[in-house]
């Protein structure tokens, strides 16, 4: 029940909002917002009563059969990785309406409407059991975000916002025939059991020569919604061109599904087929690293530096995942809550320098740090979240990564770190550029800093960013069940020695304490 | 003395409703006293009303009526509600249109009324004969509608052109219906299917009657190739005929593959095995022609036309498919195709700008502006023929594609998805230049009718609600498509 008020109340709040009369605008706002909260509120009691350390699948309500005739039925459940994506997800929600509040000035009711049923579509997805409720809430994170892209949108949003449609559709609609395709396999296996239930669709174990295929097609919608190097190219309009909330929303949440459905589908069903496209897959992560960081570098504009900085941080989060260990999947998965966190910060910082310039150019700041002291203050600590200072939540995630894929490949290790270190430097010359130096243009020399409601939405996010820094060790007990199952999935294919797995296992913890004392 | 075979009148009891409604009308038109709009629109919803109700309480009798001339199973029922439903949603839909249009309503009326009986004919029909007459009734009818707005050259163009054309397929079809009486001798269905049960099947004259008949229905439900007078024909009609002539005939049309190969009892067995395969090349090039014919329009009602050739090729599937699971996607989707293809027509019909109609994409540019109501129906129907979810378009896609799966039609499967994608564009384009355009400049659009927007909302509903709870239509087509 309380996982089922949780995904639904903010579409309520979205009808409740249609419903109203055209000139309440404030009375949108809040409404929206109120029900952005109450999602938020109740997932406290979700997190004292999830069973942590427990594997398997928690809180799931009583099974309701949604379309009988085609085994359709209402499952839902979290275990620990969805557990913090739900939290994330109904975290930057909120944040992301209150930052709106003077951001959107046209159409605000459709605008919080879209919100809303974009915070249900992304809940669902990330607690829907049912492989057909799963593409649901999959779709329906679509048609919203389609529209607070191209509605809400800058100079291309058109543009920007069809692409994103037409990439993300295609990989749904590949997805979707996988989906029929295992849908009547399960059937047969079951004895003529029509259901979407993943679990039937785990226990299915395909003959591996089939699985290649159906994996490939199957993972293509995860790898574009990432994305990986060659289907990134919808990002970095999507993320331009969107508003504020939006790029926080797409950058924050709607990345991390990709590596969800990865996670959680693709991987358990076809787990020999991971294990053999890891290679292939490993080199285009590595290469998002590197040439995401490599394009960040030149941008001129603040919102697209950040949008390829998400590439070259996807690229990193998967590579971690790859190496299917447990360093490197923690590692991967703690990635997801801080790219979460900081990136989606990141666009918040930008998008309250926007909307008093109404320019995102570099060359157009200067010495911001003279007049907006505490937004600096905010901007670094996103920023050195985003490179991965130690104490903060990023060099967690990074350090993992970079550990678990040390224990599979040197060479890999090297170019992952290569991300690592240009990420430094796009991040700390853009923060040079914008904060630092003297103060050129009369134009932010009146800049305001920034509200007591701006600070009221970014110091969650820089609390959590310390907190993760600190003391990760909750997060890594949520996720642990989780990345267990994951590798007890792959860890009958993984080979022996193979090229991609040169170094013996590194024993960090006996001898190192040892050598200590 | 002669002997009158048993009939049952009440197996027929809406279509005799709607018969005696047309009538009515054309008396009450006769009239010296001129009748008022509202009257005739009145009138002929209350006889739709009443039919529907008729509809609603029979019961399935899975055998012939009428001397054999009729069959009033589960699925007539169905598509006669169906039908029906349209029907009144058409009639909404006009009596706006003829306030801006020079329409002779009270013959207008009688004549939609006469076409809705046409396809009910069709949906009971147990024998050629039958069946003719109601696709004669259907044609002739829509024929004279194309043509019935005087002041515009185009609806005469598209009266002409569809007549012709379609007397041509008509020639088909009956040449067809005569060879396989030949091969039969006799026009009654359940007895052609036992004779081909018996090991009639195989002969030329067979397979040529058969191949006839497909053609002559191909054209009515435009399948590719017979598709090349929907674009003129749906640009040119009026509105409202134009809605008709592509959700009622398309229904109609697939009504009678339905009763000619597939007649419930008979089971699609005996002819499903030739068919499938032709029909799948037909399915297949319908849905490729159809999606990116429609890409490059900037016509709504030529787009609307080119996505209903296309919606053509994915129902068509079911009979490729040829188990029940397709039969009942077909039916399902021929709901679903009615409702979103009525909405979308009833938007267009509704929206008005500097009093005239809106009928290139462009003119739509700032409707969710002002009125974002219509504008927000119309991207639900959008997003419906598209095939999103919690839409029955996108259910009855599904369950079509999922259909074609299970009989292992995988090429066929993929190129549905595949095409869907296409139609995401055009379909998107619509709601690009409603909700992300600037109005053009002084354009207003003129408000939006009470009939209008009773239209629209109807569709929507039904859209939505099959698209969020599919059972409420899955356990009628369970229950009317049992014991095939």
């Amino acid at each position: 029940m309380l996982l089922t008020l949780i995904t639904f109340i903010p579409l309520f709040g979205a009808l409740v909002i249609l419903a109203a009369p055209k000139s309440y605008i404030e009375s949108v706002k809040w409404t929206a917002l109120a029900a952005s909260a109450a999602s938020l509120a109740l997932c406290i009691p979700l997190m004292i009563v999830f069973p942590y350390g427990e594997p398997g699948f928690h809180l799931a309500p009583r099974l309701i059969s949604w379309i009988p005739a085609l085994g359709i039925d209402y499952r839902i459940g979290v275990d620990g990785l969805s557990l913090i994506l739900v939290v994330l997800t109904a975290l930057l929600s909120s944040l992301s309406i209150l930052a709106s509040f003077s951001g959107i000035q046209t159409h605000q009711k459709e605008f919080y409407f879209f919100m809303l049923i974009l915070e249900t579509g992304m809940l669902g997805t990330f607690v829907a059991l049912d492989m057909f409720l799963f593409f649901l809430f999959w779709e329906l994170m679509l048609v919203p975000m389609y529209f607070i892209i191209g509605v809400w949108g800058g100079r291309q949003r058109i543009y920007a916002s069809i692409k994103f449609f037409l990439y993300t559709a295609f990989g749904s609609a590949l997805m979707l025939l996988v989906i029929f395709y295992l849908y009547f396999q399960a059937a047969d296996a079951m004895g003529g059991v029509m259901s979407f239930n993943i679990e039937n669709f785990i226990t299915l174990e395909l003959d591996p020569s089939k699985q290649y295929w159906l994996f490939f097609a199957f993972i293509l919608a995860f790898l574009i919604k990432m994305p990986v190097f060659p289907l990134h190219t919808w990002l970095p309009y999507a993320h331009t061109e969107a508003p504020t909330a939006g790029s926080v929303i797409l950058a924050g949440v709607l990345l991390k599904t990709g590596v969800y459905g990865f996670l959680r589908f693709a991987v358990p069903i076809f787990p020999a087929a991971a294990v053999a496209f890891t290679p292939w897959l490993m080199l285009l992560a590595l290469i998002g690293i590197v040439y995401g960081a490599m394009l960040a570098m030149v941008q001129h504009d603040v919102k697209r530096l950040v949008a390829y900085s998400s590439v070259s941080h996807m690229g990193l989060l998967l590579a971690g995942i790859l190496s299917w260990n447990a360093q490197g999947l923690q590692g991967g998965i703690i990635q997801m809550i801080n790219h979460g966190l900081s990136t989606g910060a990141l666009f918040l910082i930008v998008g309250m320098v926007y909307e008093r310039r109404h320019t995102r150019e570099i060359d157009q700041f200067g010495g911001l740090a003279k007049v907006m002291p505490v937004y600096a203050a905010f901007f670094m600590i996103f920023m050195l979240s985003s490179i991965g200072l130690p104490g903060l939540n990023g060099f967690v995630g990074e350090l993992l990564v970079l550990i678990g894929l040390m224990r599979v490949s040197l060479v890999w290790t090297c170019i992952a770190a290569t991300g690592v270190v240009l990420g430094a430097a796009y991040m700390l010359w853009l923060y040079q550029r914008m904060m630092f130096g003297p103060i050129k243009l009369e134009a932010n020399q009146i800049l305001r800093d920034i509200t007591r409601r701006e600070i009221l939405v970014l110091l969650p996010l820089a609390l959590l960013c310390f907190a993760i820094g600190f003391y990760p060790a909750p997060l890594q007990a949520t996720i642990e069940p989780p990345v267990q199952n994951i590798i007890q999935a792959v860890q009958p294919y993984l080979p022996d020695a193979s090229p991609w797995y040169e170094l013996p296992e590194i024993q960090v913890d006996q001898s190192g304490a040892a050598g200590l004392e | 003395m002669i002997d009158f075979p048993e009939i049952s009148w009440a197996s027929i009891a809406p279509q005799t409703v709607i018969l005696i409604t047309a009538l009515t009308v054309l008396a009450i038109d006769l009239l010296p006293r001129k009748i008022e709009r509202i009257n005739i629109t009145l009138t002929a919803l209350l006889g739709v009303v009443i039919a529907l109700i008729f509809a609603r309480n029979l019961t399935p009798a899975y055998e012939t009526d009428f001397s054999g001339m009729i069959y009033r199973d589960g699925v007539s029922i169905y598509l006669d509600q169906l039908l029906l439903a349209g029907t009144a949603l058409i009639l909404l839909m006009s009596h706006r249109y003829a306030q801006f249009h020079p329409i002779a309503y009270g013959e207008y009326t009688v004549l939609l009324l006469f076409a809705s009986l046409g396809m009910m004919t069709i949906s009971i029909s147990a024998d050629l004969i039958t069946l003719f007459i109601g696709v004669e009734l259907l044609s002739l009818s829509l024929y004279v509608m194309s043509g019935m707005d005087k002041s515009s050259l185009s609806s005469g163009e598209a009266s002409v052109k569809y007549f012709l054309l379609g007397a041509f397929s008509t020639g088909f079809l009956v040449y067809g219906m005569a060879l396989l009486f030949g091969a039969c001798r006799t026009s009654n269905l359940v007895l052609i299917g036992s004779a081909i049960l018996d090991g009639g099947a195989g002969t030329p004259l067979l397979i040529l009657g058969f191949a006839l008949v497909l053609v002559g229905l191909g054209f009515k439900i435009s399948l590719v190739p017979f598709h090349m007078w929907a674009p003129d024909v749906y640009q040119g009609a009026p509105t409202p005929v134009t809605a008709w002539i592509a959700a009622g005939s398309k229904i109609a049309g697939f009504a009678a593959l339905l009763r000619i190969f597939s007649l419930p009892g008979i089971s699609f067995e005996p002819f499903g095995g030739y068919w499938a395969q032709a029909i799948w090349w037909l399915s297949m090039l319908t849905m490729i022609i159809g999606n990116a014919g429609a890409l490059v329009q900037n016509d709504i009602k030529r787009m609307l036309a080119y996505s209903s050739i296309a919606h053509g090729g994915y129902l068509s599937m079911a009979f490729t498919a040829n188990n029940t699971v397709g039969l009942q996607a077909l039916l399902f989707y021929l709901a679903a195709y009615l409702f979103m293809t009525l909405g979308a027509f009833a938007v267009v019909i509704a929206v008005r700008r500097n009093g005239r109609e809106c009928l290139s994409i462009p003119d739509l540019a700032g409707l969710a502006r002002q009125h974002p109501g219509v504008a927000g129906l119309m991207a639900v129907f959008l997003f419906s023929l598209a095939g999103m979810p919690f839409t029955a378009g996108f259910v009855g896609k599904l369950w079509l594609f999922g259909a074609a799966i299970q009989e292992k039609y995988y090429l066929l499967a993929a190129v549905g998805i595949l095409t869907t994608l296409l139609s995401f564009y055009y379909y998107l384009r619509i709601i690009v230049f409603m909700y992300m355009h600037e109005p053009q400049k002084d354009a207003v659009f003129d408000a939006v009718p009470a009939s209008g927007r009773i239209a629209a909302g109807l569709a929507a509903a039904g859209v939505l609600a099959l698209g969020v709870y599919p059972n409420l239509l899955w356990k009628v087509l369970a229950a009317h498509t049992n014991g095939l």
